[in-house]
Parts: C-alpha cells; sequence; structure tokens
C-alpha cells in the first residue's frame, strides 16, 4: 500500500532505523539467527568498555574505603552506638508497655544492630590521633553489646557514648 | 457505596508511598534529626505526587492507557528500556524490604525464626494477589493502612509544639550546628521528595484505575480519589516527623527498626497502641509489596504489549502473571541473604529519584494535549503545577547521588 | 482500513501498542519493513519481537538479548492495519498471526493450577 507522505516520515525514520532501510530489502535479512562479526567487534568493544568503567569505579571506592578514617567517618558507628545504647535505656524503661515477647524479640534485633555496629567500628582504620577515641569507643561497644544481649545488670553507656560523639564533633 | 470505595485505590497507594518500611524509617529519623525543619518537603511532595497521579489517572480514565505503554511512545525503545530497567530494581528492593518488614513484624509477635517467616510471607502474598480481586485488595490494606493514624493519635497524645509544626511548613534556611548538618538537611530533604513522589505509585495507579474500568465520567472521581489518598499519606507522613520531633529527639534515639517506631507508640498509648501500630504497620508494608510487585509486572506487560491486569483471568494474562510472581519470589531471595531490609530500600529511593523525571515527562505531555484527551487536557492550574514539578525532580534527580555521597550514604 | 491523510510513523506508528481484532494486546510495533514501490520506498509491515528491538539496542545488550530471549519476530503485514489511533488496531486475531504464543503457552500451564 503506498504511502506517499509518509516518504518525509520514513525517511526520518531512516536515520534512525539505518539497518532497517539499508539491509531490509527482503525483511528477514536483518534478523539473522547469528551475530555477524561486526556486530561482535563491536559488542566486544562494549564489554572491554563496561569492564574498564567498573574497574575504574570499583578502584576508586577501595582506594577511598582504604583512607584511614577521619573524625567524620569515626563518629557515624559511634552515633548509631548512641542512639541503639538509647533505645535500650528506653526498651528496658518501657517493657511494662510492650509485651513481654515484644520487648524480647525487639531486644534481640536491637542486639543485632549493635553487633553490626561494633563490628563496623572495630573494622576501621583510624588516623593515628583518633586511635585512643577508637579504642574507648570500641571498650562502650563491647560494653553496650553485652548488656543488649541480656546482661540486665548492665548499664548503657549512653552517656559516655554522646561524649565521645560530641568530641568529634568539632 | 461503590464509589466511595474507589477511596481506598488512593490511600492504598499513597500508604506504598508514605508509610513503606524505609519511608517510615527514614520520615522518623527526619524528624528526629531536624524537628519539623522538613515539614515543606512532605507538603511539597504531597501536592506534587496528588498532581501527578491525578494527570494519571485522567489519562488511564479517558485514553484506558497506562504510564508504561506512553513511556514507551513518547520517549522512545532507549529511554523506555532504561527506564524500565531502572524502575524494575528499585521495585525490587523496594519489595524484598517490605517483605522483609512483614516478616519482622510477624517476628515481634510471634518470635518465631525470621527465615521461617520471611517464606510464610511470601507464601501471604502470593495467595493474597492470586486469590483476592483488585478490588478486595484495595479495600482490605488501604482500611487496613488506616490503622497507621495511631501515630496521629500518639503525637496529640504527647502535646506537641503546634507552632513549630505549622512554621515547619514554610520553607527555609536550616538552623544547624555544622555545615555537615545543613548538607544532611538537604539529603534528607531531596530523598523525602523522592520517596513521597515514588514513580510506581503512578504506575500502580493508573493502571488501578484501568483495573477498576474507570470511564471519562470518573474523571472527578480520579481527583476526589487522589486528594483524599495522598493527604491521609502525607498527613500520616507528618504524625511520623512529629513522632520523630517529640518524642525520639528527646530520648536521642534515630529509629532504625520497625519495632522502634512500634515502642514510640507503646511508650505514648500503651499496649493497644503498639498492637494498633504493629497490625497497621503490617498492612502498610505488605500493601507496600502487593503494590511494588505488581507495578513490576504493570510495566513490563505495559512496555512489551501483553495482555494485563488482575481482571483477566491469569490464564488469559499468562506472562503479566509469571512477571508478578516472579518478583516475590526474587524479592525474597534477596532478603533471605540476611540484608538489612531497612538500608536496601533507602539506597533505592535515592536512585530512584533519577528515574522520576522519564517518568513524569511522558505523563504530562500526555495529558496536556488536547488532541489526546479532548475536553479532559490540563488545565493552567495542571500544566503549571506539572512543569513546576517536572523541573524540581529534574534538579533533585541532579542532586541526589552527589548529596548521598557527601553525606557518607545519609548517615551524616 | 481509515485512511489518515499522512502518517508520522515515528509518533503515530512505531512503539506503539497493538491490539487484535479481539481487543486484545499482542505485542508493541518493534519495527517496520519497507519494500520498494514504484514512487519509493513503501511501508510492507510492522515487525513484533526481539529480532525486531534487538537491532535498536547497543551491541552487546544486542548479543545477550539475541542469547536470552532469541530474535524471532513476526511481521505483521501493513493491509491487516485497520485503524491508528492510540492503539494499532488489527483485522485478525494474535493467534491467527502468531502473536503472543507464550502467552497461549503460558496460559495453558497456569490453567492447570487452582481459581486460575
Amino acid at each position: 500500500m503506498p504511502v506517499p507522505r509518509a516518504m518525509r516520515a520514513a525517511q526520518r525514520a531512516c536515520g534512525l532505523l539505518n539497518r532497517v532501510m539499508s539491509v531490509r530489502r527482503t525483511p528477514s535479512a536483518s534478523h539473522r539467527e547469528c551475530a555477524t562479526p561486526g556486530e561482535t567487534r563491536k559488542a566486544v568493544h562494549q564489554a572491554i568498555g563496561c569492564v574498564l568503567a567498573l574497574a575504574l569505579v570499583g578502584a576508586a571506592a577501595l582506594t577511598i574505603s582504604r583512607r584511614p578514617a577521619g573524625a567524620d567517618e569515626l563518629r557515624l558507628p559511634i552515633a548509631e552506638l548512641r542512639s541503639q545504647s538509647a533505645e535500650l535505656e528506653l526498651l528496658r524503661a518501657q517493657s511494662a508497655a510492650a509485651s513481654p515477647r515484644f520487648a524480647q524479640v525487639h531486644a534481640q534485633h536491637l542486639a543485632k544492630a549493635i553487633d553490626a555496629s561494633r563490628d563496623e567500628l572495630n573494622a576501621m582504620q583510624v588516623e593515628p590521633a583518633l586511635g585512643e577515641v577508637r579504642t574507648a569507643a570500641s571498650a562502650l561497644a563491647s560494653q553496650l553489646a553485652a548488656a543488649a544481649h541480656g546482661a540486665a545488670d548492665q548499664a548503657a553507656p549512653t552517656a559516655a557514648l554522646k561524649a565521645l560523639e560530641r568530641s568529634l564533633q568539632r | 457505596m461503590a464509589q466511595f470505595a474507589e477511596i481506598f485505590l488512593g490511600i492504598l497507594t499513597a500508604m506504598g508511598g508514605f508509610v513503606e518500611i524505609g519511608e517510615l524509617t527514614f520520615t522518623l529519623n527526619g524528624g528526629t534529626r531536624f524537628a519539623y525543619q522538613l515539614l515543606w518537603v512532605n507538603l511539597l511532595g504531597t501536592i506534587g505526587i496528588i498532581v501527578y497521579c491525578e494527570m494519571a489517572g485522567r489519562v488511564a480514565a479517558v485514553k484506558h492507557r497506562a504510564v508504561f505503554s506512553l513511556i514507551r511512545e513518547r520517549a522512545g525503545f532507549s529511554a523506555g528500556l532504561l527506564t524500565l530497567v531502572a524502575s524494575a530494581i528499585v521495585n525490587l528492593l523496594t519489595c524484598s524490604a517490605e517483605i522483609g518488614g512483614v516478616a519482622l513484624l510477624w517476628q515481634l509477635v510471634s518470635g518465631a525464626p525470621y527465615r521461617v517467616l520471611l517464606l510464610l510471607a511470601l507464601l501471604f502474598l502470593v495467595l493474597v494477589v492470586w486469590l483476592l480481586s483488585f478490588q478486595s485488595i484495595e479495600r482490605i490494606f488501604g482500611l487496613g493502612g488506616l490503622l497507621m493514624i495511631v501515630f496521629g493519635i500518639a503525637l496529640v497524645h504527647l502535646g506537641p509544639d503546634w507552632r513549630a509544626l505549622a512554621a515547619g511548613f514554610v520553607p527555609r534556611w536550616p538552623q544547624t550546628s555544622h555545615p555537615r548538618d545543613t548538607l544532611l538537611y538537604f539529603y534528607f530533604a531531596v530523598a523525602l521528595m523522592s520517596s513521597i513522589m515514588l514513580p510506581y505509585e503512578t504506575y500502580f495507579y493508573a493502571s488501578g484505575g484501568i483495573e477498576d474500568k474507570w470511564k471519562p465520567s470518573d474523571v472527578g472521581l480520579n481527583r476526589l480519589v487522589v486528594i483524599v489518598g495522598f493527604t491521609l499519606g502525607g498527613l500520616l507522613s507528618v504524625a511520623l516527623v512529629g513522632m520523630g520531633a517529640e518524642f525520639f529527639a528527646a530520648k536521642d534515639v534515630e529509629p532504625q527498626l520497625p519495632g522502634t517506631a512500634a515502642l514510640g507508640v507503646a511508650a505514648t498509648l500503651g499496649q493497644w497502641g503498639l498492637f494498633a501500630a504493629l497490625l497497621g504497620m503490617f498492612f502498610a508494608f505488605g500493601g507496600a509489596a502487593i503494590e511494588t510487585a505488581l507495578a513490576s509486572a504493570y510495566n513490563l506487560a505495559q512496555f512489551a504489549g501483553w495482555p494485563w491486569g488482575k481482571h483477566r483471568r491469569k490464564r488469559d494474562a499468562g506472562r503479566f502473571t509469571l512477571s508478578w510472581l516472579a518478583v516475590f519470589v526474587l524479592a525474597t531471595i534477596v532478603v533471605q541473604t540476611g540484608v538489612d531490609p531497612v538500608s536496601v530500600v533507602e539506597y533505592s529511593i535515592v536512585f530512584s529519584v533519577v528515574v522520576l523525571p522519564f517518568t513524569y515527562f511522558p505523563v504530562l505531555m500526555v495529558a496536556k494535549d488536547k488532541s489526546i484527551m479532548g475536553e479532559h487536557a490540563n488545565g493552567w492550574l495542571s500544566n503549571t503545577l506539572g512543569w513546576f514539578y517536572l523541573v524540581a525532580i529534574t534538579l533533585a534527580a541532579l542532586a541526589a547521588i552527589p548529596l548521598f555521597l557527601l553525606t557518607h550514604g545519609g548517615r551524616g | 482500513m481509515k485512511q489518515p491523510r499522512s502518517l508520522d510513523l515515528l509518533r503515530e506508528v512505531l512503539d506503539h501498542e497493538v491490539v487484535d481484532a479481539e481487543d486484545v494486546s499482542c505485542g508493541m510495533v518493534d519495527d517496520l519493513a519497507f519494500g520498494h514501490g514504484q514512487d519509493g520506498p513503501v511501508l510492507d509491515a510492522l515487525l513484533v519481537g526481539p529480532g525486531a528491538w534487538g537491532p535498536r539496542l547497543p551491541a552487546l545488550l544486542r548479543l545477550a538479548a539475541g542469547r536470552l530471549v532469541g530474535r524471532a519476530v513476526v511481521r505483521i503485514p501493513w493491509h491487516e492495519v485497520i485503524e491508528i489511533s492510540e492503539v494499532i488496531r488489527l483485522r485478525s486475531t494474535a493467534a491467527e498471526l502468531g502473536l503472543g504464543r507464550l502467552d497461549r503457552k503460558v496460559g495453558r500451564w497456569l490453567a492447570k493450577l487452582p481459581m486460575s
């Protein structure tokens, strides 16, 4: 069916669908089951480009992560531990308002989160000047983890963690 | 009565955007860190999602076209495919977080092992979507999600600073103690805006309008549904900010777990408050899981031209049915690997902001086109707001990832 | 067929939904096939399927897509088109044209499950 006025639209379509105009004299010709050598070569080049780009991003991320942590980075897990410590105190204070099962299970969730924050803190490589702060924070984190895992006589060290956090905020 | 029940489509969609697990903890944290200073973002985002869902719903009612087929038509194959892949990833991660959230809530009530509950949550969600009609799902989860109003009751009970709350709706430069906190404030603003205007809400809402067989005479109903549904969602979001500002900030707690949110209500209202919060969160997270799984299937089917819809028999929409089943299964596998569901969805929200302009631009182009929409094309208000929000979300898209990196992934 | 005076193939046909005689979606227009007429190129057929949209991808993705989903193409002769509006409406059913085979196959499998 002739579509004369569509010629202009077809020519615009040709710009985008190059292969359609040049290859599609017999429409099935462009729909071969196998890739052409040209397609394969292009695909290999693009794959190499993607791998290189990923490698660059990965290398950059690795370099940044291996840098010793400064005050700003060290403050983050300490702030999380402070929040978790405060939440443990809140849970202990509100155990009557919550059901026993809720309190027990939520304490387990909180303990797991505390363990994750403590592990992050212990795994950090910090600048030499912050070594003492990190050591103090690790000790408090262990104390908090013990309190969270059921040592009811162990106090949550919220105030001490808050003081450490403030010292890093300057 | 049947028309009134359509309101639940809006409520269910809003629940999935405003109070899914990531958004819940994120909003609480926003209130804890910045008190009421981010409320203007809540207001801005709520109006934005109302504007775009109204447009998408109107196109669905008048032309029976859903968002993703518009995206492919208007943005082209490559841009459409990029949007499809990006939104599929966001939907999958969000669905996995919600399934994880449902399992966490069940564990808080039953004490059963988490991984077993994940499988039970998967089975439950599959059965709900398989057995129930679209209308039943929207009514049950929409109504159940309204229990989240307990957070509003808790806030009122706390006696908030109403003047500070009202002042929070006026945009102003943040009052923070350190430039780093100012950066964090803007990160929260961008991420909050993005999470309120998550694309899957628009996909789900417009497809839901077609599932509910909306006609051109339902254009007025569409407007009512988005305004009521998303305003309720917005008010819930304000209540969460208030709980953060009035309760958690005073206790130095930055909530990271759904149980923490429920604990805040328990401390204020007692055990009945705790159970209402847990039940409300269950319907909110479950509704969000269903919304994201169905949105993924809608997107794929509409992009590829497959028959789709819960209104069809499953055998008549085979690939669509397999798609939502696959999303549920894959999402459960993701969360079974042990990833923290809350972190997963917070990261995906930031990356989803990049998808927003590709989603909303085609919707605006079609909704304003008189040759397509006739008398139902955008008026001056919809056009003005549509363009304003398109610019706003494009700027947010450009700022999102730099802010994410500068604030150590939004931690501070 | 309703005949528009002019047709913008890119805006009005390509990447539009194809709907069969039973009003069921059966694909998207993934590409266009031209033949040679007396006055120049002539639109011969609409192409639907991975073999049609595959060439629109970058080479690497094209290769991957070809291996994952194959390169099948369904050719819909232009004379099958009876209406071009928001959708491309066809004269025949999807089954008659060879469209939606996978949906029907999956549907037969799903039909064995209860409440399908």
